[in-house]
């Protein structure tokens, strides 16, 4: 049937088509780039989080591993390596200094992942051998040591092989010593340091077999207790995962907002496409074609047609997903992955949309009466849209995983298209008749919108979905961004200080005044461990939780007059000065955990002595605002202060990093963490990302003005035959210009306003549900939106309109009497 | 059975749904015959029923009521691959507005029923045709630069081409001036009687109808023989 194939591919010369196709490649494009990049950034966190763990998995034990937890994990196992960690004294007999340092012994096989760093940032291979110990460069300078010296652990006698400068992992955190050692895990029997009572830390980590991860979770999880824990990706948190983990939300939510682009234009598209067929195919049967034939073509040419759309949006979609990955380069760039899944995902989302869109009417073809022909029938293509709907948001569901999210933006979409389709007459009529006073050339806009308010509610409709994607983006983008600028702005602190005594603390505060290092309050800080609750032991109030390492060990606890910054109180009042009794605030989770009320009582164990608190309040703690932040605070010391140990955060300029170093050298048991390499590694990840989300919203914005544009065409041959009669009446090419631009910027405007309405709904659900922020709403896009959208529709529109007034009235005329 | 029948309609009465759920009858028991290399002409007023006459007797739609024979065969209880099948096998058509497709060329208008219908030697067919009709040097234009007559012609070309014993022709004058009316009406006839088709005109132009061997008058869905 190759005449009728000819048929339908001549029809590549029509506009129809070609938007089709041009909307069916930009749909299966964006969503191969994306996917792409999603699964590059899943797979590198993956990776990162892997480097913290320096395993797939770690169990971590405050004593010897237990044989039934050691016979539970070995089948499961590919590879293992222990860890203990201790802290010991290590001295240096050459220089005669002396540093209480924390000591890691490691087994053949650390770090599976990761690398131990030297000050060079070259990996060190393997581990230290027996006899030897690595240590980090603090802890040499401060020893004033060096490779090939001496150096003694505890009892035994080391040989110094290597300085380094970071460890992948870190898992007691950033106020473990940072004084630090790597010895060989034979070596440790012979220092001697590890004694009962001994703060000790182990570790199993091991490297598993593939997929058997949740397995061994199932098999371990009855033999884990207070003193053990399973530590895997998914509940060791950092800051960085919580960024990334909102970053990935935004690409699939851009993933799925450009499938309601794409289906936009392809609703626009099919909609004239298969109108337009009902003649041809009307006349195929005509001649004798049956309908299983008729159809058939239809399918073949559908084919034809979606294969070349694949293969041309595989093209684009690799090519700008290598563009992407030029810009994102160190941070990505060692990710190996196969791009199998993600195009297959994005050509079968496309097949889905254009099948969804063209199935009503290739069921309507294959019913269409012959007869049709002689009386000009057209198909009833609105009828096509119900599954294109379905289709869209089926589509967006499942590519971004968040089916709320899916049927608000649904939800919102249907209101903006009942919206138009029930009151955008009665909007349109009297702005139309108020125009109208306008005297001259400036009425003509004001007419044609008159004269098209029923066909212009389609259009409004289709202008305003297009520009709830890119509006939501945008907002969405910069908040993002500005969120993660402002919780590391350039001067955040750098260096937290702990282990402070009173007495230090009336020396150095004044210094570092003086030395104006922007530096947060002061907290004393001491460990308490929480025993009962209204005077109930912790075991009887919450028995299921009596093994809950985070609920029965020691907790950090300090006392403040004032709430400090980064927690916000959720239930109770913040204690007012003088306040007579002792009161406690405490954070949410662990209140959610003890079940606790506002005015019960909580016994606290601290240093030997039982304390009693009234809870006051309940509050949420922002824990990666680089400030000292505690889960228990109550409202005055409930201890002498000269009990506790103080700890502050500060910034550092680089360039004093060592006056700071050379101070705190007469204050030996004044611990400084300098987070500033920690910091530089989030900040260029949170700036590549950056760029990554601004080039995501680029090409979607650049998305929805090709199908802006599209739809602007697809509205202008309605208005061919008008603009000719007009001109035949004595209309100058100005007035029919003035009278096309007008119209399509008042319902730009229209369109925006209406967008924007729609779209601050959905940013408030996205900005506090989906990715945990404080909503805030700009002003500016109110503006900047309707001004740039009916500008750019407007022109688009004149651009479009200067066709049709070079060619002459009378041809047009005879082409529409045809 | 009458060989020499091509066409037979029997008391065909013919009816649409309204949006309000009411019937509209369009033809009460309409009648007719149409022998071999017969001309026959259905005259009457616009909205008498020619059209939906002419669309049933081309199987393009299925009666209400009645039978309706082509060449011995009972086509009104036939499903419409059926339906296709014959009009491929017997039926040719020529609309009022010449229903050429914009996308094709004038010879790829032609063949596209030789297609349909899988006739070998489909293009020098048409080709012939397209010369018959005085287009010969037009075959590579499309429709649009083509006038009014001339795509007509073309229309006329892709009937007679298909070589079916039974044309339909509906109004094919009716968009066209005097002069190029008469010039495509003359083609018609000849064509015609060069075939030996039985030709069913459906017009409101009685200097046409009697050109036809018999004539029947339409008038508000009911059919008599004209003098």
């Amino acid at each position: 049937m190759s005449l009728a194939f000819t048929l339908l591919w001549r029809q590549w010369r029509s506009r129809n088509v070609r938007l089709m196709f041009v909307s069916l490649v930009v749909a299966m494009a964006t969503l191969l780039n994306l996917q792409l990049l999603t699964a590059r950034i899943e797979h590198s966190v993956a990776r990162s989080a892997k480097e913290l763990l320096a395993a797939d998995v770690r169990v971590e034990t405050s004593k010897p591993l237990s044989d039934a937890v050691q016979k539970a994990i070995e089948p499961f196992t590919e590879r293992a390596s222990r860890v203990i960690e201790f802290q010991s004294m290590a001295y240096a007999t050459a220089a005669d200094e002396g540093q209480l340092a924390q000591v890691k012994a490691v087994e053949a096989g650390y770090p599976f992942y990761g690398q131990v760093l030297d000050g060079e940032q070259k990996a060190l291979s393997g581990q230290p051998n027996p006899g030897q110990a690595w240590l980090n460069n603090k802890l040499a300078e401060r020893l004033k040591i060096g490779i090939g010296d001496q150096l003694d652990i505890g009892e035994a006698q080391f040989r110094v092989a290597a300085l380094f400068a970071s460890e992948p992992d870190n898992p007691q955190g950033a106020f473990a010593l940072s004084s630090r050692i790597l010895i060989n895990y034979s070596d440790v029997a012979r220092t001697q340091s590890i004694s009962p009572g001994a703060r000790v830390y182990y570790a199993h980590l091991l490297m598993l077999k593939p997929g058997v991860q949740t397995a061994l979770e199932t098999r371990l999880k009855p033999l884990l207790d207070a003193h053990t824990r399973l530590v895997t990706l998914t509940n060791y948190r950092s800051n960085s995962q919580d960024f990334i983990a909102r970053v990935n939300t935004f690409l699939l939510l851009a993933g799925a907002l450009g499938v309601l682009l794409a289906g936009v234009a392809l609703a626009i598209a099919a909609q004239e496409y298969t109108a337009a067929l009902a003649q041809p195919f009307a006349l195929l049967k005509t001649f004798g074609m049956g309908p299983k034939a008729v159809v058939s073509v239809f399918l073949k040419f559908g084919a034809t047609f979606f294969i070349l759309a694949a293969a041309l949006a595989v093209l684009i979609g690799m090519a700008g997903h290598w563009a992407l990955m030029l810009v994102l380069n160190n941070y990505l760039a060692n990710t190996q992955l196969t791009p199998f899944t993600p195009v297959l995902l994005s050509l079968l989302a496309g097949f889905v949309l254009l099948l969804a869109f063209l199935s009503v009417p290739v069921g309507q073809l294959w019913r269409f009466a012959p007869a049709a022909s002689l009386r000009e029938q057209k198909l009833q293509t609105k009828s096509a849209l119900v599954p294109g709907f379905l289709a869209v948001f089926g589509l967006m569901g499942l590519l971004s995983g968040a089916w709320v999210l899916t049927l608000y933006l649904m939800l919102g979409s249907l209101v903006l298209v009942l919206l138009f389709a029930l009151g955008a007459e009665r909007l349109i009529q009297p702005i139309a008749r108020l125009g109208q006073l306008w005297p001259g050339i400036g009425r003509a806009g004001f007419l044609a919108l008159q004269r098209h308010r029923k066909s212009n509610r389609f259009l409004l409709a289709v202008f305003a979905l297009l520009l709830v994607p890119i509006i939501v983006m945008a907002q969405l983008r910069s908040r993002l961004i500005d969120t993660w600028q402002m919780q590391l702005p350039n001067n955040a602190a750098n260096y937290f200080l702990f282990n402070i005594y009173t007495d230090d603390k009336q020396r150095l505060e004044p210094w570092l005044h003086e030395q104006q290092y922007k530096a947060a309050p002061f907290y004393p800080m001491w460990r308490a461990r929480i025993t009962a609750i209204n005077q109930r032991p912790l075991a009887e109030v919450i028995p299921e939780e009596a093994n809950n390492p985070s609920i029965t060990r020691e907790i950090n606890l300090t006392s403040s007059a004032r709430l400090p910054a980064g927690n916000e109180i959720k239930t109770g009042q913040w204690w007012a000065p003088g306040d007579e009794a002792l009161l406690i605030s405490v954070e949410e989770r662990i209140a959610q955990t003890l079940q606790l009320k506002i005015n019960d009582h909580i016994s606290l164990s601290l240093a030997g002595e039982i304390v009693e608190a009234r809870v006051g309040s309940v509050r949420s703690v922002r824990w990666d605002n680089l400030a000292p932040n505690f889960y228990l605070i109550t409202n005055k010391a409930p201890q002498s202060e000269l009990t506790a140990n103080w700890i502050t955060s500060l910034y550092v300029p680089p360039e004093q990093r060592t006056t700071l170093t050379a101070y705190l050298k007469q204050y030996p048991n004044i611990s400084a963490i300098d987070v500033a390499q920690t910091l530089g590694t989030f900040r260029q990840l949170m700036h590549k990302l950056s760029q990554a989300v601004e080039l995501v919203w680029v090409f979607m914005a650049l998305a929805g003005v090709l199908v802006l544009l599209a739809s602007v065409q697809a509205s202008l041959p309605s208005r061919r035959q008008e603009i000719a009669l007009l001109r035949v009446a004595g209309a100058s090419k100005r007035y029919a210009i003035a009278g096309l631009v007008g119209e399509f910027f008042i319902l730009g405007l229209l369109a925006s306003l209406a967008a924007l309405i729609v779209s601050e709904a959905i940013l408030y659900w996205l900005q506090v549900r989906m990715f945990k922020l404080d909503y805030a709403s700009v002003m500016w896009p109110w503006v900047w939106v309707p001004l740039l959208a009916s500008s750019l529709i407007a022109g688009l529109g004149g651009f479009y309109c200067r066709q049709l007034v070079t060619v002459a009235p009378a041809t047009i005329l005879r082409e529409q009497s045809r | 059975m009458n060989d020499d029948i091509m066409l037979e309609v029997s008391n065909v009465s013919h009816e649409v749904s309204l949006s309000d759920g009411s019937r509209l009858p369009l033809l009460q028991q309409v009648s007719l015959t149409v022998a071999k290399g017969e001309s026959v002409a259905i005259i009457g007023a616009s909205g008498s029923g020619k059209t939906t006459l002419i669309t049933l007797m081309a199987t393009l739609d299925v009666p209400s009521q009645g039978r309706i024979t082509i060449a011995g065969q009972d086509v009104s209880g036939l499903d419409e691959e059926a339906r296709a099948a014959i009009r491929g096998r017997y039926i040719a058509f020529v609309f009022q507005n010449f229903q050429l497709l914009d996308g094709l060329t004038a010879l790829e208008n032609v063949l596209l029923p030789l297609e349909v219908r899988g006739v070998p030697q489909a293009l020098p067919q048409a080709k012939a045709y397209l010369e018959a009709v005085g287009l010969g040097e037009r075959k590579l234009h499309y429709p649009a630069q083509l006038s009014g007559g001339e795509q007509q012609r073309v229309a006329l070309a892709r009937a007679f081409a298909c070589r079916a014993p039974l044309l339909f022709a509906d109004e094919p004058t009716g968009n066209l001036d005097e002069t190029t009316g008469a010039n495509v009406a003359d083609l018609l006839f000849a064509l015609n009687k060069e075939e030996g088709t039985s030709l069913v005109l459906v017009t409101h132009d009685l200097a046409l109808a009697r050109r036809c061997d018999k004539r029947y008058r339409m008038s508000a869905g009911r059919l008599e023989l004209a003098p």
